[in-house]
């Protein structure tokens, strides 16, 4: 016998934490290969938005060789980082350009240490944080650990902030360009930002984490030197598709800067980490290497077609700058949940958007991928639709079966917006056939080509199962025996074989 | 070319969107700086030998054989992860931790930490409130007090001796107390009996108790409490990879706390905050079979155990040196007595090469301390076999600023020193002008110099017979020539030859 008790004492942390969840993200393949059973390789992450080109050891150009990187850091594996970090802000001032130099530079073990070194030297607890929705869910969960109070605002508000919007918030969070939307402000409508909250006393923290794989042109870097006030995140790991190492790096004034650079953690960059990111910052080329430029011309074009494919098949993709893809299912009655799921259930991950501030759950964003990647998502979502399709008219057909077996055939659906689909008179109760797709051209059944290119069953001209006298015959079979395969055929054989 | 956009900043230029403490705060100062200390003294990496970071001396596991890591698969798993993001629940590597341990300690009580730095951080997030006070020992590791500072708080310092024994009503007044155990940088080890107490003490006034053990596997790891934190909330024990296996490059520490404790911090931790890399390589080692008893560490401890002896006893032997007690793989020495501060003395070692960690910074500004590692048998010779040039270019230092103020304000110095307790060092009435000779060593035995042997086994120019800078006409004949125009070098030569030569 286990006796539990209640452990009435608080535990010794913050109260705003006890009900703090860290934030939901993409890119769990692991955790859905468990979930599905699908093994981790065969599993597409169309979930997390990396580089669709690959990393740079794919592409002998680069010159770089991962291996010979990654035993370079572990030979200095008894040795401590250079606190400093000399060389890596050296090397990402150079990419980053736009003269940038190394005292601009504060080094990051990924995004969200960064954004959490900036919350916890400007915000006390109780402090507001503006962020506009919908947007990258680690501002608010960072914000939040530090105590801070969260105001809303939404992304078309950026072009016309003002201080009744700002108002007193420590610090205005723009996502540039934006996760999930995909939308990329220019450097102007940045810059028109930065100043107004400059003005305000506002920080503006602007996450270029995507720009590498966007427009580089429009990245705000050159403006934080004459403005203490303009904070810059860059990562490394979306563009060179390399999340296992975390690395990034945050741009500010020299003066701002220093401050950052004495408050953060000591050696927060391993060797490892220190080693490749230096030596991927170091691409000729900067953010115009050949890797990236090529990078983001198979995105644009495979953004074009992936874009168009979703359109074709009614669903409302946003324009994005990205990639990825921000897209509205509101037209099919599945939801963003719903959806994600079974596609996983496929092996495809994508970003089921419910989890965003308040944008319900008619949202998903799809990762650009290859072509042959892409044609895979696409032809999964076909498949989801197809399958869920399916569901609900078994659904529906079982409810129909059950009504029948109490009453009867049950006549014509007069409230039913296609009615007649075939004939005045005719029976509803087997709306959503049995036998489909009986594939039977006796029926006047067809095949026709669908919207996106393969064929479909088409029932226009069969009104079989519409005929009293025949719905009764199947029904005096599926309503007995229930609705299984064998029914089925046997259903096919009394009511249908012989009046063929 | 970029379009030039006018930014309009606050009109104080220098204003930061920055906490008005922040702005005071230093980066933490650490030992094992070789990039830094090779740049600044012009040596290569490679020739320097590094008593001044505590990495467990036998090196990384590795590079023995007893074990079964490969360090070829162990890169090639992480390889293959590193295009994807790393799963955040840490799952394994939390469970290797937990297994390390034993004693009960499951995946549920692991937080893990990229470094133990992030650990402090995450945990002073999550416990301070404005006002809380926070009690750490005197001395203690720098990143208690840096952490603390980002937190606007300054912490109150406790003399180590007395930090068992603080009273209740103090312990009451805290939120938190930090505990370094074996103390870093004093080597002390308190017993798990010891710990124990002092762990439900601080329960009792909830005052959280944070036990940092990142060198226990060095030292003692049956004196840990890490295993009761499963059930005590007010207790928090800190672990690490780094020291015990030498890895400073894969940073890696764990949190152990009861599940509740550990679940919060778990959330507020930054996720991803370990990279496929650490992941790999800590899992590995935290994996070895015998976890803390495993032959690698027991051989680590052995011979830490042998070298902090010798050494210890060698340093004690040496004048003006007290050797504290340690259980750790350092030791901390008091030069109170020396008649050289223990920067002029780190220093001096510094430019031969050898790094020392001088300690004023862990003992508020007083430059009495420093902390040696242990390291083998060889390297230690090494560092010995400095000091005796380490002593004469340090007199010579000091001579020669002496000798620069004198020039300077020739009107400051006394001809005879009162005060001074070795006085008259040779007879009464000595002039003391040139109490630090300039011609230092002159390796001229007709002045009544001589060599003998020091204590290190090397020889050592000694002045004891010779009085000649005391003669007060000679004094000031030497002082005139060297305050004539030119280079100090030069004029000392002239000095010799005009003023001393003669005499000889």
């Amino acid at each position: 016998m286990i006796i539990v008790s209640e452990n009435t004492a608080p535990i010794p942390v913050k109260e705003y934490l006890l009900a703090l969840e860290p934030g939901a993200h993409g890119g769990l393949i692991r955790k859905s290969s468990q979930e599905y059973c699908i093994p981790e390789d065969e599993i597409l992450d169309a979930s997390a938005s990396l580089n669709p080109f690959g990393t740079p050891f794919e592409y002998p150009y680069t010159g770089l060789d991962l291996n010979l990187l990654l035993d370079r850091g572990l030979e200095k594996m008894e040795q401590y980082p250079d606190n400093r970090y000399l060389e890596y802000r050296k090397a990402a001032a150079e990419f980053t350009g736009m003269g940038v130099v190394p005292e601009n530079i504060i080094p990051g073990n990924g995004s969200t240490e960064i954004i959490r070194l900036v919350a916890e030297c400007v915000i006390k607890e109780g402090d507001t944080v503006l962020i506009p929705q919908p947007t990258f869910s680690e501002y608010e969960v960072q914000c939040k650990v530090l105590g801070a109070n969260i105001k809303y605002t939404r992304q078309q508000d950026l072009l016309s902030l003002n201080g009744d919007i700002l108002e007193d918030a420590k610090i205005l969070f723009v996502c540039n360009p934006n996760n999930p939307t995909g939308q990329l402000f220019n450097r102007e409508q940045i810059a028109d930002i930065a100043e107004k909250c400059a003005r305000n006393g506002t920080l503006l923290f602007v996450d270029e984490a995507f720009i590498e794989l966007a427009d580089p042109d429009q990245s705000v870097a050159d403006m934080v030197e004459a403005n203490n006030y303009l904070f810059i995140q860059r990562s490394l790991t979306k563009a060179f598709a390399i999340p296992g190492i975390r690395m990034g790096f945050g741009i500010a004034s020299t003066s701002f800067a220093k401050v950052l650079n004495n408050a953060r953690l000591s050696w927060n960059l391993g060797s490892i980490a220190d080693n490749v990111a230096t030596a991927l910052l170091k691409m000729e080329g900067g953010v115009r290497s050949r890797y990236l430029v090529e990078s983001r011309d198979l995105i644009e074009t495979e953004r074009d077609y992936l874009t168009q494919k979703l359109t074709r098949r009614g669903f409302k993709p946003f324009k994005s700058s990205v990639n990825y893809v921000f897209v509205d299912i509101s037209e099919f009655s599945m939801n963003s949940t719903e959806l994600a799921q079974r596609m996983a259930s496929h092996g495809v991950l994508i970003r089921d958007c419910s989890s965003f501030q308040e944008i319900g759950d008619d949202y998903i964003r799809v990762a650009v991928r290859t072509r042959e990647e892409n044609d895979r998502i696409l032809k999964t979502i076909k498949q989801v639709i197809s399958e869920w399709g399916r569901e609900q008219a078994e659904a529906m057909l079982d409810a129909n079966l059950e009504k029948a077996a109490d009453c009867g055939r049950l006549g014509s659906n007069t409230d039913c917006d296609y009615y007649p689909c075939h004939f005045e008179g005719q029976d509803c109760t087997l709306c959503f056939c049995p036998f489909y797709p009986c594939e039977d051209e006796r029926t006047g059944g067809q095949w026709i080509e669908s919207s996106s290119g393969g064929k479909v069953w088409s029932c226009l001209y069969c009104d079989i199962v519409h005929k009293p006298e025949v719905v009764d015959d199947v029904l005096s079979v599926l309503v007995k025996e229930g609705r299984n395969e064998k029914s089925i055929k046997k259903a096919w054989k009394n009511a249908l074989e012989t009046r063929l | 070319m970029h379009t030039q956009l006018l930014i309009i900043v606050s009109e104080d230029d220098k204003k930061l969107p920055v906490k008005r403490y922040l702005l005071d705060i230093s980066p933490c100062n650490h030992g094992g700086q070789l990039d830094k200390a090779s740049e600044e003294l012009d040596i290569a990496e490679s020739d320097i030998l590094d008593f001044s970071s505590c990495l467990n001396p036998v090196g990384n596991p590795f590079k023995y054989e007893d074990n079964d890591l490969d360090i070829e698969n162990l890169r090639n798993i992480a390889a293959a992860k590193l295009e994807q993001y790393p799963d955040n629940r840490y799952r394994e590597l939390r469970s290797a931790a937990a297994a390390f341990l034993g004693k009960g300690i499951k995946n549920a009580n692991i937080v893990p930490g990229n470094g133990t730095c992030e650990l402090l951080r995450l945990i002073l997030e999550c416990t301070l409130e404005e006002g809380d006070k926070v009690i750490v020992p005197l001395p203690c590791p720098l990143e208690y007090h840096h952490s603390c500072r980002t937190f606007g708080t300054v912490p109150q310092k406790i003399a180590l001796d007395e930090m068992l024994r603080i009273p209740k009503r103090t312990i009451e007044k805290s939120k938190l107390i930090f505990f370094s155990n074996p103390n870093n940088p004093a080597g002390k080890l308190a017993s798990r009996e010891e710990m124990r107490e002092f762990a439900s003490k601080c329960a009792e006034h909830q005052t959280l108790l944070v036990v940092d053990e990142s060198f226990i596997e060095l030292s003692d790891p049956a004196q840990s409490v890490a295993d009761l934190a499963i059930d005590n909330d007010y207790l928090i024990v800190l672990r690490s990879v780094t020291n015990a296996f030498s890895m400073p490059g894969i940073r890696f520490s764990y949190g152990i706390a009861s599940k509740a404790m550990a679940d919060r911090l778990n959330s507020a931790r930054l996720s991803w905050n370990i990279g496929a890399l650490t992941e790999s390589f800590a899992t590995g080692v935290l994996s070895m079979e015998g976890g803390p008893d495993s032959s690698y560490l027991k051989r680590s401890r052995e011979f830490i155990s042998k070298e902090r002896e010798y050494i210890a006893g060698r340093i004690s032997a040496l004048y003006g040196f007290k050797v504290l007690e340690s259980s750790a793989n350092y030791i901390l020495v008091d030069m109170d007595g020396h008649f050289m501060d223990s920067e002029r003395f780190v220093n001096r070692f510094a430019s031969h090469g050898v790094l020392i960690r001088e300690c004023s910074d862990f003992f508020g500004g007083e430059k009495r301390y420093f902390r040696l590692s242990v390291r083998s048998r060889e390297d230690f010779e090494k560092l010995i076999g400095n000091l005796d040039d380490v002593y004469a270019e340090s007199s010579r230092e000091a001579a020669r600023e002496q000798l620069e103020e004198t020039i300077e304000h020739p009107e400051k110095t006394v001809s005879s020193r009162g005060t001074c307790s070795y006085y008259p060092c040779h007879f009464q009435g000595q002039d003391c002008t040139f109490c630090f000779c300039p011609f230092y060593a002159c390796e001229d035995e007709k002045t009544g110099g001589f060599w003998i042997d020091s204590a290190t086994g090397g020889k050592v120019w000694s002045c004891e017979k010779c009085t000649l800078l005391h003669q007060p006409k000679t004094a000031k004949k030497i002082l005139d020539v060297l305050m004539d125009e030119g280079d100090t070098d030069e004029n000392i030569l002239k000095a010799w030859r005009e003023v001393i030569k003669p005499l000889l």
